[in-house]
């Protein structure tokens, strides 16, 4: 299996909490890299600062976002990273409380591959990290799969 | 004897009915009689007074002095025949007078042949020419006769007319062909302003007008008299009170056998009351229209305001419900996690308390997203497009796996779907809840058993019905369940919110469909929802 790096941008101490635990229980295998806002997310993906060892801090396989971050928001990370010739084929997505069709939409126009509920129960968060994890069994990984969960509300139309 | 020699009597009545070709005088037996009579008393007189005068003046009297007269008189009076009997009557008078040797009386003055054939030519003559005069002046008397009677039938049709035209209501006029008013009705009485002018010898009518349809009025009635067509127009007439009245006028050529117009016959009709109604009605239709104006105004502004408070109160909602999951998650979250790394270390109820905080999260989570998504639904736009139910159905019960695999439930579904008309999220929405609820609510122990099936409703409609091994719906809770936040079964295994068949309801519902449900306790529940079919497609 190649290594499968998650980006997860959060701002609630508590879903960090969350989705770390989960990933230790049900996707021990996933190197879950997690910041706190929409400026720690450009400085990790660019390698600035404290983000530049990529040995510690390697370039994700995947970025789960979330839509309302405090400054910077999500969509705006988003923009800027389908900005970024490197990073444009970076499959990312959302994942947040928000039902509000407006974000949807805005998060799918900015390039978002899936938007994603989160799971109100620790075994579908368990589960979805599972999913994220076996996703990266193929080359490129595959993460169709996510398409067929209940927390996936919209999928971005092929390109 | 001919018809035409008849007397002097008055003759019959034309009678139009007779071929109508000529009028036959017919004589008079009387007359011809009287006629005869005459001639012949005449003729009598006439040799009487002869033989007295050739008694007292002998020959110096011409031989039938006395006769013309009475040849003369009958012609006149009788016609040829009468005339020409005269004359031989007379000459036989004569001979038997006068005439040797037929004579009783001795003549000293003989009457030679010459003089009887002088006579005998001069009578006959004079029978032709007073027959002649005498026809011509019948004639005459007929032709005048015909005249006064057409005369008078003139005069009587004028009054029929004027009758006619008084007893209308409306101010009738007559005109001349040069456009001349020659003669008003009584009602112009009701009217001042009209004058007869007698140098022209008609009506002049301006001065009834309203000075500021004067003008028009007068273009409309030269226009009408050269181009011969209906004149009509609207305009104010002055009453003999003195005041302004709308009148209708309208005046139609009448032609002659050769298509000119001989006369013009012109009505002018009182039009007051239907014009103070319609202005009335134009008024209230205005005030109408101006107060309809104000109330689309209001409506749109209303609608913009409203539109503009739901779009804030949804935004609110959105935030609200994403602010309030975050603790329901951090609730449950936690909970968990101490369950599992910690359980074996808590004493007591611990794990049972910690179960109960967290099922409380997880259910206040699903209230939160079942009551927006119920407000969403009551609201937002459904625009509904073709979608294959199959398609819908498999979605679903993949997003369901998890579930059906837990509680090992059995799933039919029929070979062949059809294709519906609704909103994806509606539909999909509706059919999460159902599928989740046969899923559900089973008596402890039993393995679901689902049944989708498909048929036709009514044209146009399908029925997709979902039969499950449930625990059934008591009959007098079948209608509340539809409500919001109406739950029937407490306890463990059923959690819920109550909101689920509400959605479904409302879902179908705004989508133009239909739910149904058939169920009794121990036999379980089949609904039904019916969702339009696409018609075909030219």
């Amino acid at each position: 299996m190649k290594s499968a790096t998650v980006l997860y941008v959060e701002d609630n101490d508590v879903d960090r909490l969350l989705i770390e635990h989960a990933c230790r229980r049900a996707a021990p295998a996933l190197n879950l890299q997690m910041v706190a806002d929409g400026e720690s997310a450009v400085s990790y993906l660019s390698g600035h600062g404290v983000y530049a060892d990529r040995a510690q801090h390697p370039l994700p396989t995947m970025v789960l976002l979330d839509v309302k971050l405090p400054g910077v928001s999500g969509i705006d990370v988003l923009r800027w990273l389908r900005a970024q010739p490197a990073l444009a084929a970076l499959p990312v997505a959302m994942l947040t409380s928000s039902f509000d069709p407006a974000d949807i939409d805005a998060a799918l126009a900015a390039g978002a591959d899936f938007y994603l509920t989160k799971p109100s129960e620790l075994k579908r968060l368990q589960h979805l990290l599972r999913v994220i994890l076996e996703a990266h069994a193929h080359t490129p990984p595959g993460f169709e799969a996510l398409a067929g969960l209940p927390e996936c509300t919209r999928t971005r139309p092929q390109r | 004897m001919a018809s035409s020699s008849t007397c002097c009597g008055n003759p019959a009545l034309p009678n139009p009915r007779k071929n109508g070709t000529a009028f036959h005088i017919r004589p008079g037996a009387s007359n011809r009689v009287l006629v005869l009579v005459l001639v012949v008393t005449g003729t009598a007189l006439a040799a009487g007074i002869r033989w007295i005068l050739w008694q007292l003046l002998g020959s110096a009297v011409p031989p039938f002095v006395t006769f013309y007269p009475v040849v003369v008189l009958a012609a006149l009076l009788g016609g040829i025949l009468p005339g020409l009997l005269a004359t031989g009557l007379s000459l036989g008078a004569s001979a038997l007078i006068f005439l040797t040797p037929v004579a009783h009386i001795p003549v000293a003055y003989p009457v030679g042949p010459a003089s009887l054939l002088l006579f005998s030519v001069v009578g006959v003559a004079l029978s032709f020419a007073g027959g002649h005069l005498k026809n011509a002046r019948r004639r005459e008397a007929r032709r005048n006769e015909e005249l006064a009677a057409l005369l008078t039938e003139r005069r009587e049709s004028e009054q029929r007319f004027r009758q006619l035209a008084d007893a209308m209501p409306q101010l009738v006029w007559t005109a001349n062909p040069d456009g001349t008013v020659d003669y008003y009705n009584e009602r112009a009485r009701e009217f001042s302003g009209f004058h007869w002018d007698e140098s022209t010898r008609s009506w002049s009518w301006e001065g009834v007008l309203h000075p500021d349809d004067q003008e028009r009025s007068r273009a409309a009635w030269a226009e009408a008299v050269r181009t011969g067509k209906t004149y009509e127009l609207e305009h104010r007439v002055r009453t003999a009170h003195n005041t302004y009245h709308w009148v209708l006028s309208r005046a139609m050529p009448a032609r002659d056998a050769s298509d000119r117009i001989v006369k013009w016959f012109g009505t002018a009709t009182d039009i007051q009351q239907l014009k103070q109604t319609q202005a009335a009605l134009d008024a209230a239709r205005h005030e109408l229209h101006a107060h309809a104006q104000q109330l689309e105004t209001t409506v749109q502004e209303r609608t913009v305001e409203l539109q503009s408070s739901l779009r804030s109160i949804e935004d609110l909602l959105y935030t609200i419900a994403h602010d309030l999951r975050a603790p329901n998650r951090a609730m449950q979250g936690l909970a968990s996690i101490l369950l599992d790394d910690y359980g074996p270390v808590l004493q007591g109820d611990g794990c049972r308390y910690l179960e109960q905080i967290r099922r409380a999260a997880v259910q206040n989570d699903r209230l939160i997203c079942d009551l927006l998504a119920y407000g969403r639904l009551s609201h937002v736009e459904l625009p509904r497009e073709r979608l294959p139910l199959g398609e819908v159905v498999d979605a679903i019960l993949a997003s369901l796996a998890p579930e059906i695999e837990s509680r090992q439930a059995t799933v039919h579904r029929p070979a062949r779907w059809p294709v519906v008309l609704a909103a994806r999220s509606a539909l999909e929405s509706a059919l999460t809840n159902l599928t989740a609820n046969a899923l559900k609510f089973v008596a402890p122990g039993v393995r679901p058993e689902l049944r989708f099936t498909v048929e036709d409703a009514a044209p146009g409609w399908v029925r997709l019905g979902l039969q499950d091994n449930g625990i059934g719906i008591p009959a007098e809770h079948q209608q509340r369940i539809w409500q919001p936040f109406s739950r029937l079964q407490p306890g463990a295994g059923y959690e819920g919110t109550g909101m689920g068949l509400a959605i479904v309801r409302k879902g179908v519902e705004r989508m133009g469909g239909r739910v149904r449900l058939e169920s009794s306790p121990g036999h379980g529940s089949e609904f039904m929802i019916e969702l339009p079919v696409p018609t075909p497609s030219v």
